[in-house]
């Protein structure tokens, strides 16, 4: 019974050694060490083809332009405007001249009054005019030293004569600034906008509510401009 | 050291005009007499647009692109009123 009870008494201690645990251990350092320095390196290795990629791109969108101040633009404005004038001193009659030149050009279709040593004188009566030559033709030539003066209108651009239907008319410049002054004359007298005709801008057209006739003559007064910078 | 031009187009919706010639090069301030365009310089870029019809309320971009580096990108819109000197912001 004592032998038993001694055997029973004994514990039993083997188990790992210092040897074995030791092993193990290094082993687990070694391999989770391995794994780290992998993770780690990737890492790095991408973050630096990153900041590689970003500098390289930088390099192309990097602006070296910069604008200071803001944009300006000129802009050619040409005014085509009326002016009146009074008592032009023609010419003087000498008793064979018939063909007298006023100064200015063109003139506002029958607009103008000549007279002949201080007397108004008919149109298609005592004298012919031409328009476009702005030159006068009396019927009968002035008599010696009589003064031929005249007043009238010009104006800077003749858009055309009229054909029977005609109603739609191109002025010689555009584009047009609205509000500048625009005005459209059917033989010398000045029409509406809006009941007589209406206007483009920047065509330049100008169309008539109904259609002038037949050889009328459609002058403008108006300001275009060209932008130049 | 390769050297090399700054050119200048013009677009809108109507045209499009790659490389301007008949631009002109002011220098303002204290920019020395070369073309090149060093730090603290100011030039002045004039571009000629009156074969472009351009009127009132109309877009218009102006690219400068230099040789290296980003290209500058000028994009405007006339006003709606045309007066002789005008800023367009």
């Amino acid at each position: 019974m004592r032998g038993l009870m001694k055997y029973l008494a004994w514990r039993d201690e083997r188990g790992i050694t210092d040897l074995e645990t030791a092993i193990v251990l290094i082993a687990f350092v070694v391999v989770s060490s391995v794994f780290a320095f992998a993770a780690l390196s990737t890492g790095l290795f991408s973050s630096d083809k990153s900041k590689e990629t970003i500098w390289a791109e930088l390099a192309e969108a990097q602006g070296t332009l910069e604008l200071r101040g803001d944009v300006k633009v000129e802009a050619t404005l040409t005014s085509k405007s009326l002016t009146t004038v009074t008592a032009e001193a023609v010419g003087t009659g000498n008793g064979v001249q018939i063909a007298f030149t006023l100064a200015s050009s063109p003139i506002l279709s029958k607009a103008e009054t000549v007279y002949l040593a201080g007397v108004a004188k008919t149109r298609d009566t005592d004298y012919t005019i031409n328009f476009d030559a702005d030159a006068i033709a009396f019927t009968s030539a002035p008599a010696n030293s009589s003064a031929v003066t005249a007043d009238y209108k010009y104006v800077h651009d003749f858009v055309s004569t009229a054909a029977t239907t005609m109603t739609a008319f191109t002025l010689n410049n555009s584009p047009i600034i609205p509000g500048s002054g625009l005005t459209v004359y059917s033989d010398g007298v000045a029409k509406t906008l809006g009941s007589d005709y209406g206007v483009n801008y920047d065509t330049g057209v100008v169309t008539y509510t109904s259609a002038p006739g037949n050889g009328v003559r459609v002058d403008a007064t108006y300001t275009s401009y060209v932008l130049r910078r | 050291m390769t050297g090399g031009t700054t050119f200048v187009s013009y677009m809108d919706p109507d045209t499009l005009a790659n490389d301007i010639t008949n631009y002109t090069l002011g220098k303002l301030g204290s920019a020395d007499a070369d073309n090149l365009l060093e730090i603290s310089e100011i030039f002045e870029i004039k571009v000629d647009v009156s074969t472009y019809s351009l009127t009132n309320d109309d877009e218009f971009t102006i690219n400068i692109t230099p040789v290296s580096g980003a290209v500058l990108t000028i994009g405007r819109s006339t006003l709606a009123q045309i007066n002789t000197r005008m800023s367009l912001r």
